[in-house]
């Protein structure tokens, strides 16, 4: 797949997995890890990226005495979502035509 | 490879990366390793899980570029200065290392030469003081180049900062939100022009009532902290040492290339980590649930220390004890010795003992509930048990 592509769906996909509440780098590999190719190395740099641009506010509560960083969407992060999908429904439209089209062949 | 030797080399990495982008690099690896573990991996499969150490890095690296985060000032002076520095340690330190003698006489140096890089000339120095409303203020960021920085508790609710201002470089000081940033800038720094051996002096006051995180990274000065309560202390000091006392965190971690770390009367909820590549480090009165010590070349003295696990690692010095309590207990010293005082009496603990080169009292074996692990290459161990 297409680098700027995979970048900006797992980003998306990184907001989506925080839409059911505060959750924590782990939770987010595994919950997207069915879905797509994550791994910690790159799902740092996304959720500096998400931090950095208002999508996710970050707090550090103890677990099981250490840290652990959770990580919370932002309405920020919520309309990129909405944003998204919105912007899918156009290009799913076209790719439903492309499908059709080359089946016809 | 064990968690701690991942994030040992990861961090030597990360090099150019400023400190506090290090220190949050570093916590991710470890929070993502620990979970891991927690989800039923071993250690190594979830270092393992990790990936690469220099793709880690580099992709890393490049990342903060692309943010635009200012990777560490390049201070060409300061920089041969501290290679030299080390370059001469280093071949002291190989002459010495067999015979055990290095620690003292390479640190003594180091605090020498490191008063001598940070004299500034006085006539360009003036006193500045400001203060600021502490209101939501939870994290402290502080990254000096030339200061010595002194953290204290302040008489009234108002933080105080006051400063030698000197005209070549500028103190940016930022409060915003639930943040405040004490960041120098450097113009022009010219080390070997300046006559009077005098360190710039920073004092930073906070209200009684702050709990919150300090991170503070110091290029040359001595860290000195001595305030009742912090949730998390992340303290580097490259050429200087660090001092703390009377203080409680959650959570502390210290870091010095070339100064002493001194911990003195204080409580840690979690975790006590100090490193240091050449000097000592001193711990008195502390209490911790996890301890880990790890100097290059010095000596760590720990006198009347309470810990649930202690880790202490040096490679060329040695380890002295006198009172050490803690459930699990791990000692290495490769080229130093090992002697002193643990809790309770032998047949308290069962004992893991590696010792290749020379003497030791103490053998493997017991089925005591605390664990004792001594690893010694050419020194020897004397370990007394207080109880006996």
């Amino acid at each position: 797949m297409d680098i700027q592509l995979k970048r900006g769906l797992v980003e998306i996909c990184v907001l989506s997995a925080m839409l059911r509440g505060p959750t924590y780098g782990y939770q987010l590999i595994k919950d997207i890890s069915p879905y797509m190719e994550i791994s910690e190395s790159t799902l740092y740099p996304i959720l500096k990226r998400l931090e950095a641009s208002g999508c996710v506010i970050v707090r550090s509560a103890e677990h099981n005495g250490r840290l652990r960083k959770y990580y919370d969407i932002t309405p920020q992060g919520r309309s990129r979502i909405f944003d998204f999908l919105n912007d899918w429904k156009d290009i799913m439209k076209v790719y439903y035509y492309i499908e059709r089209e080359a089946n016809h062949v | 490879m064990s968690k701690k030797e991942f994030l040992k080399r990861l961090k030597q990495s990360l090099g150019n990366l400023p400190s506090d982008e290090r220190v949050k690099t570093l916590d991710y690896y470890s929070e993502l390793i620990d979970d891991r573990i927690e989800s039923g991996y071993s250690e190594e499969a979830a270092v393992l899980a990790m990936g690469d150490i220099n793709r880690i890095a580099s992709e890393i690296t490049a990342d903060a570029r692309e943010r635009g985060v200012e990777m560490k000032k390049s201070n060409t002076q300061l920089k041969t200065v501290l290679f030299i520095v080390l370059g001469v340690a280093l071949g002291v330190l190989l002459i010495f290392a067999c015979w055990n003698l290095a620690e003292n006489s390479i640190s003594n140096a180091m605090d020498k030469l490191s008063g001598k890089v940070d004299s500034i000339a006085s006539e360009d120095i003036h006193d500045v003081k400001n203060e600021y409303a502490l209101g939501d203020i939870t994290n402290i960021d502080i990254d000096l180049t030339a200061y010595s920085l002194t953290v204290e508790a302040s008489d009234d609710d108002m933080i105080h900062l006051s400063y030698q201002d000197i005209s070549t470089s500028i103190v940016n000081v930022n409060a915003q939100k639930n943040s405040l940033s004490i960041k120098q800038t450097v113009k022009k720094l010219n080390l070997f022009t300046l006559n009077n051996s005098k360190l710039l002096q920073m004092t930073l006051q906070l209200p009684r009532d702050f709990k919150g995180k300090l991170v503070s990274s110091l290029t040359t000065g001595h860290t000195n902290i001595n305030f009742p309560e912090f949730t998390e202390l992340n303290v580097s000091s490259t050429a200087g040492g660090i001092t703390a006392r009377n203080l409680k965190a959650f959570d502390a971690r210290f870091d010095s290339t070339a100064g002493h770390i001194t911990v003195e009367d204080c409580a840690f909820d979690e975790r006590l980590s100090a490193d240091v590549t050449a000097g000592k480090i001193e711990l008195r009165n502390v209490n911790c649930v996890k301890l880990d010590l790890d100097t290059t070349m010095g000596e760590v003295s720990i006198d009347n220390v309470v810990a649930d696990r202690a880790s202490v690692d040096t490679t060329t010095g040695s380890i002295k004890l006198k009172g050490l309590d803690a459930q699990s207990i791990s000692l290495s010293a490769t080229a130093g010795s090992i002697k002193g005082e643990l809790a309770g009496s032998r047949e308290d603990y069962s004992i893991s003992s590696s010792v290749s080169l020379g003497s030791s009292n103490i053998k493997s074996g017991g089925s005591g509930t605390r664990s004792l692990n001594v690893e010694c290459t050419t020194g020897s161990v004397s370990v007394k048990f207080a109880d006996d």
